[in-house]
Order: C-alpha cells, then structure tokens, then sequence
C-alpha cells in the first residue's frame, strides 16, 4: 500500500486508542472523586492531565503538597484568569475541548480527518461510524451533556469507540491497511499503560484499595485483575500485572507481543530495525526478574516508556520514509522507454 | 401546473401526467407534505453520516454541504434513452477522432476547412505537450460528461462537453443508493436500470489503454489534488470502487521515464493514471513550475510510451466552447452521419456579422467564456443588469475569441419539493460516457436541478441540486405493466 496512507491508518490507530484511554482515565478519575474534598479532587485531575501528557513534566516537579501542587496545575485545567477550575469543568475539558490536544473531541477529529485520506482504503462503514461519532462529539449540547451527566456520557463515549472497535474487526480485510492501525493502536495503548504505571505508582504506596481500584480502572482491568490475583491487592501486583499479563489485552506485554507480531507480517523479509526493537522491548519483559525490577520501578517505567516510543519511529523510519527502500527499488524497476 | 412556455417532463400541454410517469406521480400524490419532509430529514440524516457533501469554493458558512438531492425522481423512457445513447456516442466518437486527429494525425478536419486552424491553435486548451503523444485506442478522451438540455418543444440539444475531468458521476451512483433506501416502494415494477456497475466499467476501460508493454494485469491508480478538492469525495469513491489506490503527486516518482508509486515495499510501477488535476498543474517541468500537485517527469514518462494518462492531456481544445460550434459538422466529416442530437444555436464572436448582431441583442442572448466549466463567468442576458451587460460588451470587444453567445435554451421542467409543495424546476442532463474498447453510456446520468423559482443555474457549486435519473428497462412501459 502506499506509504502515505499506511502512516495515516497508523495514526489513524493512535488517534483512535488515545481517545478511548481518555475516555477511560477521566471516567475512573472522576469516579474515585465522587467523595472527596474538593483539593484532593483536583489533585487528582492534574495528576491525570499529568498522565496523558497534556502537559510535560517540568524537571523534578513534585505534587506533594497542596499549595506545591496548586502553584504547579497544568494551564488546561487553569480558566483565562488563571485560577484553578473545578474538577467537573476540568474533566470536561479533558474530554470536550478541541483545543486541548489528547481530548476525546480533539482524538476523534484527527482520525476522522485521517480516515478521509483513506475513504478509499476503508469499508464505508467504519467511514460511517467514525462521522457519526464526530457529529455525536460535535453536538451543540455535548459539553452540556458532559457537566450535567459525565458517568453517561462517558460510556457513550466507551460504546462509540467500541462500535468503531467492532467494525474494524468484523468489516476490514486483514491485510497492511488493518495491520498499520491495529499497530498504532497496540504502540499507543502500551504507551499509556507505561505513564498509567509512572503517575500511579507512587500513590498506590499506601496499599488503599480504591488507589488500587482507580489504577485498574483507568485501563478497565479491575475485574480481569481480580480474576487473575486472589489476595489483597499490593502495588507491585497491580504493576506486575499490567506489565506482564499474557492474557490482558490491555497489559504492555500484550501490546508488544501483538505489535511485533503485526510488524513480522508488515516486513517483506528480513528484520528489520523495528521488528528488533520490538522483540528486545518485548523479550526484556518476558525473561524480567520482577522483584529487582520492583526495586526500581519509575526508572524501569521510564526506559520502557522511551524504548517503546523508539520502536514507533523506527516503524515511521522503516514503512513511511524509507529512502534506502525507494533508491534500491527504483534501480530495479528500469530501465524506462520499451 | 406546468410553466407556460417550458417543456415540462412529466405533464404534457393538456396538464395529463405523461404515461412514463404515472406511477411515481401516483405515488408521490398519496404523501402528506409531513411524510415527504420526514424523507427529507432521513435523507440529510443519511447524507450527513456518510459524509456525502461538496465544498463551496469563496462562500462564508461552512464551506461543507451536504448534498441536495430532490426525491422527485427524473424518467426517461427506454425509446428515448435509445435515441441519447445512440447521439453520444456518435457525438464523442468523433470527438475523440477530432482530438486524436489533431494532436497525432495530420490534422484533417483543419486541412479540410471543417475547423478554423487559427481556432485550434488559439484555444487555451490546446497543448503543445501533447503533440505526437498517441494514446492507445485512441481514447483520449476515456470519460465524458457530455451537458444535454431540452428545448421548448422537448427536444434535447447538446450545451457542452465536458472532455477533460467532468464529475459528478459517484453523486449518480449515491443517489441511486439514498432512493433505494428512502423509497424502495416508489420503484414498484418500473425495472429502472442499474447504474451501480460504474467502477468496474471505468475500470476495464482504463485498463484496455494500458500501455501494450506493461502486460496483462496492469496497475491502474486515480490521482486527487488531495482532500481539500471540491470533488475528493467522488476521487476516494471512484478508487474505492475500482479498488486501486488513491494516489497524491508526492506519493508518485518518475525514474527513467518509469512511474512509480511510493509504497510500504519501496517503488511499484504505474501503468496507467485516472487523473483528476487539471493538465496545468501535472507535471512542473512542463507546465505550471510551482505547481505541488503534480509529478515531475510525469509528461516525459507518457510521451515515452511508458505509462497512459486518462483522461488525455490537451483535451480542452475539444470542449473549447468555440469549437462546440463545429462538432455537428465533425460528425458529418469524421463519420458520415448526420447528428442525432442538435447543439444549442451559437454564435461565433470572433466573426464580426455574428459578433455585431449579438452584441446588438446581448439583453436577449446567453454569453459564455469558451474556456471555463462550472457555470462561471457565464452572462444571461434576460436576467442581468445594465451594468453586468456593459461590463461583458467590453469583454467581448476586448478579445471576442474568448467568447460565444447562445439563444436562451428554455430548459424543461419537472416537479421538486419547495418546502410545502412539489412544483416546476428547470433541469439539465449530463449522462456519463466511457469510450475504452467500446462506448458505453452509463445509464441515465446527473439530473441537476435549478431549486430557486425561475433559476436556470444548476450547478451546485451555485445553489442547485440534483435528481435521481431513472431510465426505464423496457422498450415499451405500457408492455411491461
């Protein structure tokens, strides 16, 4: 397929997963504020603001006082005169705002304008339902809709990308057009889990079961956890499992053994840069000794953070600008006039 | 009622719905004007989930609209539609003739005195570039939009071709899906034909003027100036329905004369290119230096035979508006027939007893640039000031080659919702014409409708809207019922 529509469909892929992490973290955030002081509450939104990168972390910031933290709110959750804006206003924003860059309004317009690119690579259902959401999402009433009623509009939110989730499965052939996007959306979902993991681990020191709860309902693994761990939740295993799970769709292990496994295919021959990387990101994980890894934790989060966003330049390097590609192609495909 | 003075396509002189069409009129005649806005509603729902809309170049709101599609249907009755088939595809038979004689033969029809030489050369759509570039079948023109009006007695008459990139063809095919699904019971037993086959028709024509070398299973691509183009709806649609790819020009390369895409696995050759660009903007080694649109290259590549450009670079000189003028007589000379569907009545500017008469009854006459599509630039005499006539009479004396004047043609009428009642709009007709190995007419066409009382503009780009067009399968309705 053309190199440009395969880097479309990729961020088509990440555009789609991001807005459906949004989506999830704010619903859980919100949940765990419900009875809360109205401090702790913001806290927590700039915390998240925090998670899903809306803003970069200044050098050796630190939330742990109040006042610290109020001084250093991220500017999105700030109204024009600078104060700091109520939780409700913020988590709207989060969601609604086109101009905050990660929202679940801004998510869905970049892949749509993504999948415009590609109304010939795609079923025109998914076209269908990518506009339907777009329109839904640019309803007059929906940030309304978000103040008054967020827990709602939130799991309509859930349900759209789902459906999209849906169609895709069911409608798309399995060939490179399906695999660049489920590869953008595997990178971008072990992205997220990576910061998750970095903005949580800390707060979860306390072993309080509901700062347990809010990490693994940020990543809707709350229910898929308890299955799989019987006794009382402690941070280590929260991390364990959200790392290592074979079986949990969400956990980055899983992202990376999905993603490799979708490059492997994508690759004409040989290994190339990103087929390793994968395979070193993901291989580092399997044979890991958790215990030490626990010892130092942020630091492993961080190394693993960075080699993952690695790993998807070197699928932008190797898929969509490879000039090595092109000029040994093109010496090939001559000579021209018959 | 019918507008006294107009033919109108369902109603005859006597106010009785004519027989092709009493079935949807008996139809249409048991809803409630609350039924038909509800059908309105569903259909905009419907248009704006797909995201079937154009884009209004220079107008303020949102430049997005959705598109206008009138639910009263068009008929044309199976003798009738014979008759058009038939005139088209004379008509672009010797238009391709005409366009592949001039820029690869020996210029006959000029040599002949059918068509002015100074004509040819002077038309801003003729390209040098394309001189001695032969096309296979000579197909130069591979898809046509040819505009057909009908006259105050019914009669069909030719007002343009359209031979370098008409659209509007997938608007044909998704209005066709939005009945379907609006009003599946007003098709009863009528077997309207099917028009759905378009993409895999375009497709064998492109592939049949492939360059010989390049085999039997070439690679066929639609190149789009991107999404910002007021017609990218239609480009997406139409690579979707062929399933080729929907190139940009950066996503091309020309390497010793070879074009090639850019694609996940490095460079893959192109054969043939479904072009969607204006020929200016193709290549900036030819033409436009500044153009980012187009492909380096891309007019070498197709001089050497290597790849097939569609449709034909330098087609314009073929619907050049003044050399509209002399297709019936191209007609007469190329194939030794007589036209089956008249022109408008035209008048040469450039030839100064037409141009003095004209210029003396400019209130009663419609004047078009002969270089522009889209309904631009064009002048109704009846319908403009004082001062619009003053400043197109300097136009024409300015540079009367750029310029030919048409009686008012009195396009016909037929019913379309006004917001509480059916009544009379004026229409036109471009049916869709393919020329590979053979012609073929895709059935019926894009029935555009003027929606403003008294309006003869049908462009959408200028507020009309469109209809479905329904030709009807058998030879005789009376008989099929």
């Amino acid at each position: 397929m053309l190199a440009r529509h395969a880097e479309d469909m990729f961020w088509a892929g990440r555009y789609l997963e991001r807005a459906e992490d949004t989506a999830r973290m704010v619903r859980a955030t919100l949940l765990s504020t419900v009875a809360e002081s109205p401090t702790q509450a913001m806290r927590r939104m700039g915390n998240l603001a925090r998670t899903l990168r809306l803003e970069a972390p200044a050098p050796g910031e630190d939330v742990q006082t109040m006042a610290e933290h109020l001084t250093s709110a991220p500017p999105m959750l700030r109204s024009p005169a600078g104060l700091v804006i109520d939780v409700q206003a913020a988590a709207t924003r989060l969601v609604c705002s086109p101009a905050v860059a990660g929202s679940v309004v801004f998510c869905i317009g970049r892949a749509r304008e993504n999948f415009r690119s590609l109304r010939d690579q795609i079923p025109s259902e998914l076209w269908e339902e990518i506009n339907r959401f777009h329109l839904q999402l640019h309803h007059a009433d929906f940030p309304d809709a978000m103040e008054q009623d967020p827990f709602r509009t939130l799991d309509s939110i859930r349900v759209s990308c789902q459906t999209l989730n849906g169609v895709l499965s069911t409608s798309m052939a399995r060939g490179e057009a399906y695999r660049f996007l489920v590869l953008g959306q595997n990178l971008e979902r072990a992205l997220m889990t990576c910061r998750l993991l970095q903005a949580r681990y800390l707060e979860m020191d306390g072993s309080s079961y509901d700062e347990m709860a809010l990490t693994l309902r940020s990543v809707s693994a709350l229910e898929a956890y308890q299955r799989a761990m019987h006794s009382s939740p402690l941070a280590s295993d929260v991390a364990r499992f959200l790392l290592l799970s074979e079986a949990f769709p969400r956990s980055v292990l899983f992202c990376l053994q999905l993603s490799e496994s979708h490059v492997g295919s994508l690759a004409a021959n040989g290994q190339p840069a990103p087929l390793r990387r994968l395979g070193q990101l993901r291989s580092g994980l399997e044979f890991a000794d958790f215990d030490e890894m626990t010892a130092n934790l942020p630091d492993h989060l961080r190394a693993l953070e960075a080699g993952v966003r690695d790993a998807a330049e070197m699928v932008g390097d190797h898929f969509f600008r490879n000039a090595e590609v092109f000029t040994l192609h093109s010496q090939a495909i001559g000579p021209g006039a018959p | 009622m019918p507008i006294p003075g107009f033919f109108d396509e369902a109603v005859d002189e006597r106010g009785r719905t004519r027989e092709h069409y009493r079935p949807v009129q008996e139809w249409f005649d048991r809803l409630t004007p609350a039924q038909v806005s509800a059908l309105e509603e569903q259909r905009n729902e419907s248009f704006r989930r797909q995201g079937i809309t154009f884009t209004v170049y220079g107008s303020e709101e949102g430049t997005e609209r959705t598109w206008p599609l009138d639910l009263f249907p068009r008929i044309i009755d199976a003798g009738e539609w014979a008759m058009l088939e038939r005139g088209l595809t004379q008509r672009i038979t010797a238009l391709n003739r005409f366009l592949d004689d001039i820029y690869t033969g020996e210029q006959a029809a000029v040599a002949d005195g059918i068509v002015p030489r100074r004509l040819v050369t002077s038309s801003s759509g003729f390209e040098r570039e394309a001189v001695n570039v032969s096309v296979p079948l000579g197909a130069r023109c591979l898809v046509a939009g040819i505009d057909l009006v009908r006259d105050s007695d019914g009669a069909y008459r030719v007002l343009e071709d359209n031979l370098r990139n008409p659209s509007g063809i997938s608007y044909v095919i998704e209005n066709r899906a939005a009945m379907t699904k609006l009003l599946p019971a007003a098709f009863a037993d009528l077997a309207v034909r099917s028009v759905d086959h378009y993409g895999r028709s375009l497709l064998r024509a492109l592939r049949a003027v492939a360059p010989p070398a390049c085999g039997d299973d070439p690679t066929v691509v639609v190149l789009t100036p991107g999404i910002f183009n007021s017609a990218y709806f239609e480009h997406a649609f139409l690579a979707r329905s062929m399933g080729v790819e929907l190139v940009e020009g950066r996503d091309l390369v020309v390497d010793d004369h070879v074009v090639a895409m850019r694609t996940t696995k490095g460079l893959e050759r192109v054969d043939v290119i479904y072009r969607r660009i204006d020929d200016h903007f193709l290549d900036p080694v030819v033409f436009n230096p500044h153009s980012t649109l187009g492909v380096p290259g891309l007019m070498a590549a197709t001089r050497a035979g290597t790849v097939t450009i569609a449709n034909s670079v330098g087609n314009g000189v073929g619907d050049d508006k003044a050399v509209y003028a002399y297709v019936p007589e191209l007609i007469r000379f190329y194939l030794g027939e007589a036209p089956i569907i008249p022109n408008a009545d035209t008048y040469l500017l450039w030839e100064p007893d037409q141009r003095a008469e004209v210029l003396e009854r400019l209130d009663e006459l419609v004047v078009k640039p002969v270089a522009e599509s889209g309904g631009y630039g064009i002048v109704i005499g009846p319908k403009a000031t004082d001062a619009e006539l003053a400043e197109v009479r300097n136009k024409i004396e300015a540079d009367p080659r750029n310029w030919i004047a048409q009686e008012v043609v009195g396009l016909s009428t037929l019913p379309a919702w006004t917001g509480d009642c059916f009544s009379p709009r004026h229409i036109d007709l471009r049916p869709f014409v393919l020329c590979g190995e053979q012609v073929e007419v895709i059935p019926g066409g894009l029935t555009r409708v003027a929606l403003r009382e008294g309006s003869l503009i049908v462009n959408s780009s200028q507020g009309g809207g469109s209809k479905d067009t329904w030709v009807l399968g058998h030879p005789d309705p009376a008989a099929a019922s």
